[in-house]
């Protein structure tokens, strides 16, 4: 924005182009209680402007009011104006003309018309106790000698509205000169030390009369506005009006041979005279830290926010100029940067403030105008958002958060939109570049996608204590293993232990047995193979002798009554081999319940 | 066993969200309805709580809808849908944008962004997932082994899932104890945190919407927060508040 700038003012042509100056006031006729407004206006098609050149207007006292100051681009061209407003307070009755205001540029010179004016005596009633000078009025009371009475006659005050003002509060400090003899020439004022503070000149009100022991005193107001900077006491000195009266002659100003005392005043000697003001001290008390909003600036006062966009409807590309105004009362001077908010579909430039005071006794007041250009980079329906602005308002001490309301804008497609793409070794030096002219999120998803992967995912994650199966699986097949490899490595005694298991089955088989012989058979493998399991012997070949023996010899404290029947039983199975022809049922049945029991009985001594 | 990969295979049909329901609340979104969209994606959600899509698409009607809160929840939104989908390109788009509002980052200051997006390549649950799938493989391999020596070529697959499950195991790990343990997200502007739990506390700070913050403890109405990228701490009113669990 500030090269665009710099280029735009380099374009603009100098100063004196179309250069003009106006003077216009908003009376021709005035009491001399009241005050004239004086407007200047100058304008020129340039950047900067000349200053008016006053000239002198001995029969008014002349107070500077302000000054505004509007810019505007149109087309590549600048207009420029600025207005001055000025009060003029009328010191003498009769007819006075404000000489032509002039303004120059270069070898230019541009003037205003001369502006008659009329003054008249003052048009409401005297003051209590003043009579009026005209004919037919009574006569004031004629103003005593200098020094004559308790009131001396001339005398100054001040005061200030607030002496506990908060920081960039605003504070008047109003001096009153009062004189009741004439005044040799204009009095001089040297302001106070008002240092920790902004200071601003306020206009006067009007000459004003009063009455003090019985003698009449005019009065003169000087007044500043001033705004204290930090918090903590803050003085403001001692203003001093210097001013020279007559030495022993009394005038009284609305006498109707005013002139007449006057001249005949002349003759007599000039008395200097030095008033000071008393020194006035503020407590300055610091803004509030509770509830201050985050983007306050400083503002202290009271404003209004409004904004506004030159265009509703516009091009992409286009600009389109924003205009933010605070207005109110307060300090001015001190309102901050506006903090705009995130645009991402425009392109904001830098702001351009122009601030407009005007000043009246009651203070300052005015606006301050924010202009910023911006520039939709998308076609559609845009929206520039509230912009905030915070403030402190000392009357009811608190922060107040204003917000202008959010600006519709409908931007139609612009002309580079619009334009075919094409792309030409000739028409440039290369392939265009991609632009971003806007970030935003993407869009919504149309598809629902592979959300099933992700519960499939949870839920596995959430499966719980459901995790714990392969846990125990692999520990209860690691315990099987370890069982496997220690059995393998003593065949003995996996045999022994497997003794009874094997009988049984051999048993089991005998009963299912086709015919008796088979079964007797059986039941004899089940005996012998109980007894050669037992002791890890062949079952082949095995005796009774050897069987008996080992057995002692493995368990010494086998019973020998479980011998005494392994030898019946071993003998009996003998007889049923060797007798297959007598063979009955019963007695097959009977072998087998006595073995199955001698070898359950066996089988508990022998664990 | 049979049972339990049944009911798995079974559950990927549960997980989407119907396509005409779906489409409805689009239309309502591209029509800049979004309040309304926001409740037509709320409520499939509640029958497809999975649905990255579904977190994804409640997120930019959050972002579009413009009311108090909304941006805040719109970014929690962004954060479910990352974390069950961090491969989605939008999604991570997104949620980059809206926390850069916030003046936050998705990716961690120092880190580069290639190393972030591998690190993220799979999300919490599909690690976990991994992890499980590994044990579980090397568990069944390994018993497979131990019952019958003659399955003794299966070792080297057994071991082989016991390391992959073991990786997936440590990458797990690190990404829960790295990061925001228990996230949520701020949905009040400039919501402010006190040094205690109650309004007689003073204002330590203000956090504005948008922004990550760490639950840690609770008392009655309010929540202590912990901001890591500011090491601050304190104490904020639980409304304020939008837990990503």
């Amino acid at each position: 924005m500030s090269a665009a700038l710099a280029f735009l003012l380099a374009l603009a042509p100098p100063a004196s182009a179309a250069l003009s100056i106006n003077a216009s006031v908003n009376k021709t006729a005035v009491g001399l209680d009241d005050n004239i407004v004086l407007t200047v206006s100058v304008s020129a098609d340039a950047a900067s402007l000349p200053e008016p050149e006053l000239p002198s207007m001995p029969r008014f006292n002349v107070h500077s009011a302000g000054r505004s100051q509007s810019m505007a681009f149109s087309n590549g061209r600048i207009s420029n104006s600025a207005e001055y407003t000025f009060v003029l307070v009328p010191r003498l009755i009769g007819n006075a003309v404000i000489p032509p205001i002039s303004v120059r540029s270069g070898s230019e010179t541009h003037q205003t018309e001369p502006i008659a004016v009329t003054v008249t005596r003052p048009n409401e009633a005297p003051p209590q106790g003043a009579a009026p000078a005209a004919p037919g009025r009574p006569r004031p009371p004629r103003a005593r000698a200098p020094g004559s009475g308790g009131t001396p006659p001339v005398f100054v005050t001040a005061e200030a509205d607030n002496k506990t003002p908060y920081v960039n509060e605003q504070v008047v400090y109003n001096v009153r000169f009062h004189y009741s003899v004439p005044l040799m020439g204009n009095a001089e004022w040297s302001p106070p030390d008002t240092t920790g503070m902004l200071s601003e000149d306020l206009p006067p009100s009007g000459n004003q009369s009063t009455v003090i022991d019985g003698r009449n005193y005019n009065i003169s107001e000087v007044k500043l506005a001033l705004f204290a900077l930090t918090p903590g006491k803050k003085l403001i000195g001692r203003g001093t009006i210097r001013c020279q009266v007559q030495k022993g002659v009394d005038v009284d100003p609305f006498a109707s041979d005013f002139f007449r005392q006057f001249f005949a005043a002349g003759l007599t000697m000039a008395e200097p005279v030095a008033l000071q003001t008393k020194p006035i001290e503020l407590a300055v008390r610091p803004l509030p830290e509770a509830g201050k909003p985050a983007g306050f600036s400083g503002a202290v006062g009271s404003f209004k926010l409004r904004a506004e966009l030159d265009r509703a409807a516009v091009k992409a590309g286009d600009a389109v100029n924003l205009t933010v105004t605070v207005d109110g009362a307060g300090n001015f001077k001190a309102l901050g940067e506006l903090a705009l908010p995130e645009m991402p579909e425009f392109r904001v430039y830098e702001t351009v403030t122009s601030l407009n005071q005007a000043k009246d006794g009651g203070g300052v007041r005015g606006s301050k105008v924010y202009k910023t250009v911006v520039v939709p980079k998308v076609s559609g329906d845009l929206r520039v958002p509230a912009i905030p602005f915070h403030y402190f308002d000392p009357a009811r001490g608190r922060y107040v958060s204003l917000s202008s309301p959010p600006l519709d804008l409908q931007v139609a497609p612009g002309e580079a939109a619009a334009a075919p793409v094409g792309f030409s070794a000739t028409s440039g030096p290369g392939p265009s570049a991609i632009t971003t002219l806007a970030e935003d999120i993407r869009h919504v998803h149309s598809r629902a996608g592979s959300d099933g992967a992700a519960a499939l995912a949870a839920r596995i994650a959430g499966a719980g204590w459901l995790h714990a199966f392969p846990a125990l699986l692999l520990l209860a097949s690691g315990g099987f293993a370890y069982r496997r490899d220690v059995l393998e490595q003593d065949p003995a005694g996996v045999r022994a232990r497997r003794a009874a298991r094997a009988a049984a089955e051999r048993l089991a088989r005998s009963r299912k047995a086709a015919g008796l012989s088979e079964a007797s058979a059986l039941v004899g493998e089940a005996l012998v193979g109980y007894l050669a399991d037992k002791l890890s012997v062949p079952p082949s070949g095995l005796t009774l002798r050897q069987a008996v023996e080992l057995l002692r010899r493995r368990w010494p404290r086998l019973p020998e009554g479980h011998l005494d029947q392994f030898r019946r039983l071993w003998a009996e199975m003998e007889r049923l081999r060797y007798a297959p022809n007598t063979l009955r049922d019963a007695e097959v049945e009977e072998l087998r319940d006595a073995v199955a029991e001698l070898l359950k009985i066996v089988e508990e001594d022998t664990a | 066993m049979s049972l339990v990969l049944l009911l798995l295979l079974a559950l990927p049909a549960a997980g989407a969200p119907p396509p005409a329901k779906l489409e409805e609340a689009n239309k309502l979104y591209e029509a800049s309805r979004f309040a309304e969209a926001a409740s037509a994606y709320e409520r499939l959600l509640a029958q497809s709580p999975h649905s990255a899509v579904l977190h994804y698409n409640l997120g930019n009607a959050r972002f579009r809808q413009g009311a108090p809160g909304s941006f805040g929840k719109a970014i929690a939104s962004y954060l479910r849908a990352f974390r069950l989908d961090p491969r989605d390109a939008d999604v991570r788009t997104n949620l980059d944008f809206s926390l850069r509002r916030a003046g936050d980052e998705l990716v961690p200051a120092g880190m580069p962004p290639a190393l972030f997006a591998v690190y993220n390549v799979l999300s919490a649950s599909e690690l976990a997932a991994f992890f499980w799938a590994a044990f579980w493989a090397a568990c069944l391999l390994g018993s497979a082994v131990l019952l019958a020596p003659r399955l003794k070529a299966l070792k080297g697959l057994a071991l082989g899932a016991a390391a992959l499950g073991l990786a997936a195991g440590g990458w797990w790990g690190l990404r829960a104890s790295s990061g925001f343990k228990a996230p949520a997200v701020v949905i009040l502007q400039d919501a402010e945190v006190r040094s205690g739990p109650g309004e007689n506390f003073p204002v330590s700070f203000k956090v504005p919407e948008g922004r990550r913050v760490e639950r840690l403890d609770a008392k009655g109405g309010w929540q202590e927060i912990g901001v890591p990228r500011e090491g601050l701490k304190g104490w904020i009113l639980k409304p304020a508040l939008e837990a990503v669990d």
